[in-house]
């Protein structure tokens, strides 16, 4: 499968997410540099790190040395922490260094689409697997048993709200016989957003089934049409679709209806749906048809505040009244 | 014709109005404005009692004093060389006070010579028949009629306007003023920033129709990039230098602003202010989170440290690390709470019903606020204690620039140790010689215990003991005095021996040191010495004291005047530190103490010194 330009496009378009993460990233590796030098220097020299720890208002006025040897029950940094931040570093730097390629992802023609994310975003989770273990240095409670595999692959399932809130965009190139995106709802939290280039026939709606009240979803023909979608803060999948699929924007908005949110811009014939690689053209259609069902709005939606509500406000004096009449704050 | 240029390499600016005039914005654009122009400022804040006080009245003199130099400024200086006032009534509040050279230059608001009010008009003739009397060049200034060719309502004007006066008289760098204006106002709309800027315009062009004179105060370009803020904000910008990043506390003037500003900080970099019920729960949600192992810290002032009392106790019982701030603020109960006092420190020292031993510390510039924050944690860390950093109003609000901080990863880098607990460790497990002992984080294997305020063993299992009780006591106290050993003696300023030394603490070191320098200009064997450590307090003080023939404190708190009715040499009572180092070096040490509301200035100290070498002196 070769490349094409809507994928450099599509990382235009995410620069502003990608460049986030890339300078979380930078600012790790920073941080981590820092924490390596103080050390490696408290090894060598315990008086100067005193001295450093208790800053410029402590100069003049408290020995260092003295505090450092009258405060020696304090434990030192072994050596053997100091090599395993070391290789945390190296890890750190060579994502930073991969710039746009650690949010790239070509999924073998035949492949299947879940795993190929799962496994990309498993290898940007070493940063955050990286900084778990940073701190759990940090606080001396590192265990290579239980630790050791986050730097090796740090799968999304294992990401805490924060990591999933900065957690990169994702580009992924993929033939149109292999989006079964569906598979891919796992991921859709925090801000996560992936992106499928898709290339050759595909499913006319293979994102329908995604279409969640706090999902961002959209079907679309160029890049261009995601800056919505990269501003969104939250989670979101895009797919940039060949003419044979439907085109549409679906935008959670709070206390909006399924109607309310989303719009259909193109809609294929669904005699024109094929049988592709493993996917039924019914199945196909049905996506379809779920697709059309969602933007449909049922002509009582205009009608104002439905029958039920009666009920529940009635159900709320009577309880107000109870509450009151329980105080003995009746007829005030 | 050209103006007259006076060159000066130091000057005072005051610029007062009625409360909610905004002389104060006036005051700190100035003061931020030729701070960043490279001079030395310091500023004070003129701060009414009330919040709303009536219109035109002395007490409710509201405004800020700006003392520029050519080189640091160190203090709030003497008497204002320039003042900006927008009534006589206010003007006449600063003149009682003695605050305004002799010579000093006035400009002030005319539109009450007209006014519409019999009483205003009669007040105006009585104000300038008073201050008629002194040497001051008074300029009338039609504020009012030329505000509201912009405005619609001239209090919302003439503040930009004075600035804009001050700017061309001071040849302020009117891009810089444009900027701060901008950044002062960037919570407004485009239209307010624009509004103020042609206010600003209209001062500097008045100036440049009507007055004969500029200010000439040099800057000097400095080589190392500069920070310009208050004493508050430095205490907070170092807290979060420090790694703290959980703030817990209750509103109190002058204390609070240091939340607003971590609120905002916080925000972007990460961290919690918590702004607790009161101050009772603020103190102890720091006390629980940093039991939790975060770096907490709370902020307060005197009526607030009354409450915090019982609490402080508790971390000083439970060797929990706690940083206190404390920004004293005139007292006793709620006292004056805009103004300034160095009162608490007896209170910080002895405030805990029990034996409590804490660290006392007192920055004594606003670079001081930033750093001690880092030694501060470090210390309540290294020895489980409390640590009360001890700021006053003076250092909240006063602006001074100082070189930017260059941060250093160490000053955060030790983190609490997390690790499994040694079997059988206690969380009192004092090491005999020196009181430490490792502490506990809740979750720590093996290392689970039951924290308590009551006497207790070194399991933490409660005991009514008296003898355990006694080693707890000892223990705490043991600290103290293994962090005294690391301390080295206070510097001396001036001859190491002499007639008199001057002793302070906190923010009054730069009026001492201004103050000691002009007597021995006058050839008065005087030096100083500035103390940081309030407990332990800094080694060597008697000796040093026993170079000189007298020594004598000099504070922002009260003591008894020797002449005064029923007052002895047996019954008197001293000033604060007075009262310390006498228990602790057994020399008599006297004080001269002085607690009106605002910061000493230097002649006011240097008349104290000057009266300790005539007969009539107090000892």
């Amino acid at each position: 499968m070769q490349s094409d330009d809507r994928v450099s496009r599509t990382l235009k378009e995410l620069a502003g997410p990608i460049s986030a993460f890339r300078s979380a990233l930078a600012s790790a590796v920073e941080d981590v540099r820092g924490i390596l030098s103080t050390w490696r220097s408290a090894q060598s020299d315990s008086g100067e790190q005193r001295r450093a720890e208790l800053g410029s208002f402590a100069a003049g006025r408290i020995d260092a040395e003295r505090f450092a040897t009258l405060l020696a029950v304090e434990e030192e940094v072994d050596a053997a922490t100091v090599a395993r931040l070391e290789t945390i570093f190296d890890l750190l730097s060579d994502l930073a260094d991969q710039k746009e390629s650690v949010v790239r992802v070509k999924v073998a023609t035949g492949g299947v689409l879940r795993d190929a994310v799962a496994g990309a975003l498993a290898r940007i989770g070493r940063a955050f697997g990286a900084a778990r273990v940073v701190g759990l240095s940090r606080a001396r409670r590192y265990e290579a048993s239980l630790h050791q595999r986050f730097v090796n692959e740090y799968p999304y399932f294992l990401w805490s709200s924060s990591e999933r809130q900065i957690a990169p965009p994702l580009v992924v190139e993929v033939a149109g016989q292999d989006v079964r995106a569906e598979a891919l709802a796992e991921f859709l939290d925090g801000r996560q957003k992936i992106v499928l280039v898709v290339s050759g026939k595909c499913p006319p709606a293979p994102l329908a089934r995604l279409a969640s009240p706090g999902v961002y979803v959209v079907q679309a023909a160029e890049p261009v049409e995601l800056a919505g979608f990269t501003a969104y803060q939250g989670p979101g999948i895009a797919a940039l679709v060949p003419e044979s699929a439907a085109l549409f924007t679906h935008v959670p908005r709070a206390e909006a209806r399924s109607w309310d949110r989303l719009k259909i811009a193109r809609l294929p014939q669904e005699d024109a749906v094929i049988r592709l690689e493993g996917m039924s053209a019914a199945w196909q259609r049905e996506c379809l048809r779920l697709l059309q069902e969602l933007a449909a709005a049922p002509p009582a939606a205009a009608a104002g505040p439905s029958a039920p509500d009666r009920p529940a406000s009635a159900q709320v004096d009577r309880l107000a009244a109870w509450l009151l009449k329980r105080t003995d704050l009746q007829g005030l | 014709m050209e103006p007259e240029v006076l060159h000066c390499s130091e000057h005072t600016v005051e610029v007062v109005s009625d409360s909610g005039e905004g002389a104060q914005k006036c005051g700190q654009i100035f003061g931020s404005v030729s701070a960043k122009m490279g001079n030395g400022v310091w500023t004070v804040e003129i701060i009414p009692a009330e919040i709303q006080p009536p219109a035109r009245n002395a007490a409710g003199a509201s405004g800020n004093r700006i003392r520029i130099g050519t080189q640091t400024v160190t203090n709030w200086g003497d008497r204002a060389n320039v003042v900006v006032a927008f009534n006589e009534q206010v003007l006449l509040a600063r003149h009682r006070l003695e605050a305004l050279a002799e010579d000093a230059v006035i400009f002030l608001e005319d539109m009450w010579e007209k006014h519409e009010d019999e009483k205003v008009r009669a007040e105006w003739q009585a104000g300038l028949e008073e201050l008629s009397r002194a040497r001051y060049r008074i300029i009338r200034v039609p504020m009012e009629e030329i505000c509201l060719t912009v405005v619609d309502d001239a209090r919302k004007g003439k503040n930009m306007f004075a600035l804009g006066l001050l700017c061309a008289v001071y040849t302020r760098d009117m891009a810089k003023v444009k900027a701060q204006i901008v950044h002062q106002f960037r919570s407004k709309s485009d239209e307010v920033r624009e509004r103020n800027i042609q206010l600003v315009e209209l001062g500097v062009r008045w100036a440049e129709e009507h007055l004969p004179f500029r200010i000439q105060v040099p800057p000097t370009e400095s080589d190392r990039p500069m920070v310009v803020m208050n004493g508050n904000e430095a205490v907070g910008m170092g807290a979060m230098a420090a790694g703290m990043d959980y703030m817990a506390m209750y509103p109190i003037t002058p204390a609070t602003s240091v939340s607003h500003y971590l609120a905002e900080a916080f925000h972007k970099a990460g961290g919690v202010v918590h702004q607790a019920e009161d101050e009772i729960a603020a103190v102890g949600c720091a006390i629980g989170a940093s039991f939790a192992g975060k770096v907490a810290f709370t902020v307060t002032s005197g009526p607030g440290l009354a409450l915090k009392t019982e609490f402080i106790g508790l971390a000083t019982m439970t060797e929990t690390p706690l940083v206190v701030v404390d920004v004293q603020r005139g007292g006793p109960s709620t006292g004056l709470p805009t103004k300034v006092e160095q009162a608490d420190l007896l209170a910080a020292l002895f405030g805990q019903p029990g034996d409590a031993p804490k660290v006392i510390i007192a920055p004594a510039t606003i670079e001081e606020c930033f750093h001690s924050m880092i030694t501060a944690r470090r210390i309540a860390e290294a020895f489980r204690c409390v640590v009360m950093v001890l700021t006053d109003a003076n250092l909240a609000t006063g602006v001074q620039p100082f070189p930017r901080p260059k941060l250093d990863p160490r000053w955060q880098a030790r983190q609490p140790d997390q690790g499994p607990v040694p079997k059988d460790t206690r969380p009192y497990e004092w090491d005999a010689r020196s009181g430490l002992s490792r502490r506990f984080i809740p979750g720590q294997p093996e290392g689970m215990f039951v924290a308590t305020g009551l006497s207790h063993d070194e399991a933490s299992r409660v005991s009514y003991v008296a003898a355990t009780n006694a080693l707890g006591l000892k223990m705490r106290s043991r600290k103290m005095a293994v962090l005294s050993e690391t301390l080295k003696p206070p510097e001396v300023r001036g001859d190491r021996s002499g007639d008199l030394l001057v002793v302070g603490w906190g923010s009054t070191k730069g009026a001492i040191e201004e103050a000691v320098d002009r007597a021995r200009a006058k050839g008065l064997k005087v030096s100083s010495t500035h103390l940081t450590f309030l407990a332990p307090m800094q080694p060597g003080l008697k000796e040093i004291f026993s170079r000189f023939k007298k020594v004598m404190t000099v504070e922002i708190n009260h003591s008894d005047e020797l002449n005064d009715p029923f007052v002895t040499k047996e019954n008197r009572r001293l000033s604060q530190l007075c009262w310390l180092l006498r228990a602790h070096t057994l020399v008599d040490v006297d004080c001269w103490s002085r607690c009106f509301g605002e910061p000493l200035r230097p002649d006011h100290i240097f008349g104290g010194i000057e009266r300790m070498f005539t007969k009539g002196g107090q000892r």
